[in-house]
């Protein structure tokens, strides 16, 4: 039977799947390892879901314990789920076409972790750094460092390879 | 390569990922279900823990006491000496019953109980303590008295022994045993009585 308490956590809770399953699957090795992180942390949120303020932003404190419980399964920073399989990609929207959207994402895994993370919260997100230093439990002048020199690899990284495409 | 234009790749790449929620949300629910299945049996054997300790807790708590050999040895000291008038060296003149009492720090009037006389009395050995024996009687039913010093353990509870009520009783100063054929209200409210003008210092 589905409680009060279940379908208040599925309301707040489930429409932020999308997003944390992208980002777990930059994070995990492959897309089986980013389910279980993104299963794991709901769990967790489920869990801890009592403790929530209500004026709480539920997007950062799901971000905040999908990185958590990253870092507690020690899983490693190398990604990816696999980029091969272009069939899967979404057809290109706004200018990308496929094979540059392959090329984006692997010049993102190629970036550090801590890089990658920033990018990732900040740019596709849509978090502020005040909220990314939240959820990453840095400072934010940490985040701002890393967001420029995170843009700066991309840029050097995908300059060369964009012009290729 | 501007940043707004990096920035707008980077966002369309990321939304082009192929993403299996469907199949992510099914997982999450069903796990979120499972968690709650196994929440609500964890509160149900922690509830049902506290039931049944508890229950063995009031089952310890009211569980018969065994009746202390005192009471046991007062009703056959009262059977045999009082019922059966086995022949014992009885102090029966006043003088003598006052002489005993007095050697507990009492008087007549403060072991009387109203409407029995006191007939006779004597030292005697219960659980190899010495103590004061009182009969009274009202002419048809006789009771006996046992007053000991105050470190004698009997608890203020009635028991039944044969044909024989008792009720024990402490005070600040004394303790003792009331024995005898009539009803056990009677002996207890014997024994308050004794309680409250012998007890006192």
């Amino acid at each position: 039977m589905v409680n009060a308490r279940q379908t208040e956590f599925e309301r707040t809770a489930i429409p932020h799947l999308a997003s944390l399953l992208r980002f777990a699957s930059r994070l995990a090795p492959d897309s089986a390892a980013a389910h279980d992180l993104v299963q794991e942390t709901y769990l967790r949120a489920w869990r801890a879901f009592d403790q929530l303020k209500t004026d709480s932003n539920v997007r950062a404190w799901l971000f905040r314990i999908l990185i958590n419980t990253s870092y507690s399964a020690n899983r490693k920073a190398m990604p990816t789920v696999p980029l091969a399989d272009l069939a899967e990609f979404s057809e290109p929207s706004r200018g990308n076409s496929i094979e540059e959207s392959l090329e984006v994402l692997e010049a993102l895994d190629a970036l550090t972790n801590d890089h990658k993370q920033v990018i990732i919260l900040t740019v596709m997100e849509g978090f502020t750094c005040r909220e990314a230093s939240e959820i990453l439990g840095v400072p934010q002048g940490t985040v701002m460092s890393r967001l420029s020199r995170a843009r700066e690899a991309l840029r050097e990284a995908l300059t060369p390879r964009l012009q290729k495409v | 390569m501007t940043p707004d234009e990096l920035d707008q790749k980077l966002r369309v790449a990321w939304t082009a990922q192929p993403l299996d929620t469907a199949g992510a949300e099914a997982g999450i629910r069903l796990a979120i279900r499972r968690e709650s299945r196994r929440a609500q049996l964890r509160t149900l054997a922690i509830a049902a823990t506290v039931v049944v300790a508890a229950a063995l807790g009031a089952l310890w708590f009211l569980r018969p006491q065994p009746e202390p050999k005192i009471f046991a040895d007062a009703a056959r000291d009262h059977r045999v000496e009082v019922v059966q008038g086995a022949p014992r060296h009885w102090r029966t003149a006043d003088t003598e019953i006052d002489t005993l009492t007095a050697r507990f720090g009492l008087t007549r009037e403060r072991v009387a109980f109203t409407g029995y006389q006191l007939t006779k009395a004597r030292i005697c050995l219960l659980e190899g303590q010495r103590v004061l024996h009182l009969v009274y009687s009202d002419g048809a039913r006789d009771y006996s008295l046992y007053l000991a010093a105050n470190a004698t353990a009997v608890p203020n509870r009635d028991a039944r022994d044969g044909a024989q009520n008792i009720a024990g009783f402490h005070s600040t100063r004394l303790t003792g045993l009331v024995v005898g054929e009539g009803s056990p209200s009677d002996c207890r409210r014997f024994a308050q009585t004794v309680t409250k003008s012998a007890g006192k210092s």
